[in-house]
């Protein structure tokens, strides 16, 4: 294999990649970090430093092992600026060592790292996890009810998860991530696309439904997961759409005020088959 | 813009590429000449036995199959030796005519092809010249042109490796002798002058080429515009179901470089010398006009790596394609248009992150990624499927791949599998 061809390659590599998912999410960081203070500063640091010893200990282990340090801060970035420490330490060994290595590692596992153990989390300690801290604020029930105005929501005077209160924030991730072809356009566009028709057709008020709760951040950081998402172009459209819908579904009709969590990792599921079913077939004769 | 499915942009090579277009070709005369008896797997016979004596042109080995044209001397002087196990390009060792060069010079033509001479005449002359495709396949020409009535004739001087420029500078110094052959070659196919394209993808190639007064398509910069189903794709707007053959949809596609040679054997000359380039991690790159198996030693020396104290690789070929010579001392193939020297450098390869950078770059929409874990888990039930055939071996997923594996070697060797075992 040494001596076959091609004998030049792309400089890019998968750390590239990675550092390049991590530098999207600094404007998230600095924000939440903004908003809620030494709560977000602490809390993040702390994923950070967990996700990098459990990716040592699992995974890779020749330099530092920036994929679970991603995984790390998406579920820091997810979860309410009160989490208990011990939780959010549990998580991220959770996400890591479990979700990601326990299933083959990097480019094998079959849900998102950090949506499944935010999952677990919410689902073992449900009162730990819905106590939304406004910035700056006491917390709040929720933040996807109240009386923020659709400015507060777009630049994220509201109370939620820590990444997920501003929409302009996460949308100069996104343009990171596009301008350096780390992910394409399809995927965001397109999950809010079907969130947005089903919340239309819920009769919901949309702009606000938009821009609250994780559905951006979902669309941007989430959803377009190399591993948990189908390959095709074909797949990634029918995939975007589904979830888009589904968070909609459970956001508005769930057992819980999100969506995005739950939506992902049941479409994590049917990616493969989605993959499956949209194997390009070549030119017919 | 004129283009085809999936491909990559090269930046790599390409000031070079523009470099060794301008530049003379400079001749080279080799003191020894090194002609394999096995080419492209098949064993060939040699016609000459050490001590005879041979000028330029004299057949010296012929494919008792008749799959493959006879090979010529592209010097006058003596049969050395037969050596029974010399170094060749394609790999291994073979048995290989040795033959030494007197400097004389002296040659033997075959006879002039008559202005009249109907298809099956240029198709023998074909054979009798030796031409195969110059473009780096090889397949016999008088294969491809034999009972062929097609309708268009396209002829691909897009030369899509980095680096490499033999056929912008042919198009730039031989246009009489490629004209002459493209007509030779349209007559033989039954082509109307009207559907000959000459296809290019650098615009100084084709204001040489729009001089012959044939009609000329300038193509987007795209790699591997040079394949010859990309080609018919991007010129024609005709994509090619798997396994069909340009030729069976009405098109044939050769490359400058045949076109040249069947100029030449039209005018009574053997395929015996061609044009390489010699680029890469030089100071200057240069294309010369060499014998057909001269040794790559003395090509390499023409030029001079761009420092002396970083090793280097010589390529075969182009730095997509091409395969890495273990030895200098293998004899130059026909199909060989370029020697690239490349740093060396290793790549190691980390897991798939599934990123789908493969599946985007590939010009024949496979799932690249899918083949390689297929090999990788021995699961061959499942090359079939994934359209292993389909594959090109042109290297855009490997160079693409951000965990660098060797994906484009992996499914060439799944493929090679599934060809071996049809027959």
């Amino acid at each position: 294999m040494r001596v076959a061809p091609p004998h030049i390659r792309k400089t890019r590599t998968t750390a590239d990649v990675m550092g390049d998912v991590c530098i999207a999410l600094i404007p998230t960081i600095l924000a939440a970090v903004w908003f809620f203070r030494i709560d977000a500063l602490l809390r993040l640091t702390l994923a950070a430093v967990c996700s990098l010893v459990a990716g040592r200990l699992t995974g890779k282990r020749d330099g530092p092992d920036l994929a679970a340090l991603v995984s790390g801060l998406i579920l820091c970035l997810s979860c309410p600026s009160q989490t208990p420490l011990w939780l959010l330490v549990g998580g991220c060994f959770f996400a890591v060592c479990v979700v990601r290595d326990g299933f083959g590692g990097i480019g094998q596992n079959l849900f998102n790292p950090a949506m499944a153990a935010r999952g677990l989390m919410l689902a073992i300690f449900p009162s730990q996890l819905t106590g939304f801290g406004l910035p700056g604020a006491l917390s709040s029930a929720t933040p996807l009810v109240g009386d923020a105005s659709l400015f507060d929501l777009v630049v994220g005077r509201i109370g939620g998860s820590m990444g997920e209160t501003s929409a302009l924030i996460i949308a100069i991730g996104l343009a990171w991530l596009l301008i350096r072809r780390v992910i394409r356009w399809h995927i965001p566009l397109l999950s809010l696309a079907g969130f947005s028709l089903l919340t239309l057709l819920a009769g919901e008020p949309l702009l606000p439904a938009l821009f609250s709760g994780g559905l951006l951040f979902g669309a941007v950081f989430v959803f377009t997961d190399y591993t948990t998402k189908p390959i095709t172009l074909a797949g990634e459209i029918a995939f975007a759409l589904a979830v888009g819908v589904l968070t909609a579904v459970l956001r508005f009709y769930g057992p819980y005020p999100e969506g995005v969590c739950f939506a992902v990792l049941a479409m994590n599921l049917v990616a493969p088959l989605f993959e499956f079913l949209t194997i390009p077939k070549g030119v017919s004769q | 813009m004129r283009l085809f499915h999936g491909g990559i942009k090269l930046t790599e090579g390409n000031e070079l590429k523009e470099r060794a277009a301008e530049e003379h070709i400079h001749t080279l005369a080799a003191s020894t000449l090194y002609l394999p008896l096995f080419v492209q797997k098949r064993s060939l016979c040699a016609c000459v036995a050490a001590g005879d004596r041979v000028d330029i042109g004299t057949r010296v080995a012929e494919d008792p199959s008749g799959f493959l044209p006879p090979v010529h001397s592209g010097v006058s002087g003596t049969v050395r030796a037969i050596d029974t196990f010399h170094p060749c390009a394609e790999g291994g060792e073979v048995p290989t005519v040795v033959i030494d060069n007197d400097g004389q010079g002296r040659a033997c033509l075959l006879p002039p092809l008559a202005e009249t001479a109907a298809p099956d005449a240029i198709v023998e002359r074909m054979y009798e010249a030796g031409l195969v495709g110059m473009g780096g396949a090889g397949y016999p020409t008088h294969r491809k042109y034999r009972d062929l009535t097609a309708e268009w004739l396209l002829i691909n001087a897009c030369e899509c490796e980095p680096y490499l420029a033999a056929d912008a500078s042919l198009s730039r110094h031989f246009l009489t002798l490629i004209v002459e052959g493209v007509h030779r070659m349209a007559t033989a196919a039954r082509v109307a002058p009207a559907h000959i394209r000459l296809c290019t993808e650098s615009a100084q190639t084709a204001a040489a080429l729009k001089q012959s007064g044939l009609s000329v398509v300038t193509l987007t910069k795209r790699y591997p515009q040079g394949s010859e189903r990309q080609l018919v794709e991007a010129v024609l707007d005709k994509r090619l179901p798997d396994g069909v053959l340009p030729t069976q949809a009405g098109v044939v596609v050769s490359n400058v470089g045949t076109a040249a040679a069947m100029g030449d054997a039209a005018r009574g000359l053997a395929l015996t010398h061609r044009i390489v380039t010699v680029s890469g991690y030089v100071k200057q790159p240069r294309n010369l006009l060499v014998p057909i198996g001269t040794p790559f030693a003395d090509i390499a020396a023409a030029v001079q790596p761009k420092t002396a104290d970083r090793r280097v690789r010589y390529i075969a070929g182009g730095p997509m394609t091409g395969r890495r010579l273990t030895t200098l001392k293998a004899g130059l193939p026909k199909t060989c248009g370029g020697l690239t020297l490349l740093p060396s450098h290793s790549f190691s390869a980390t897991p798939c992150i599934r990123c789908g950078a493969c599946v985007r770059a590939c010009p024949s929409s496979l799932l690249p990624f899918l083949i390689e874990q297929a090999v990788l888990q021995g699961e061959k039930e499942r090359y079939r499927p994934l359209r292993t055939t389909a594959c090109l071996s042109c290297g855009c997923c490997s160079f693409v791949c951000p965990a660098k594996r060797p994906l484009a070697a992996r499914i060439t060797a799944a493929k090679r599998e599934l060809k071996e075992g049809i027959q």
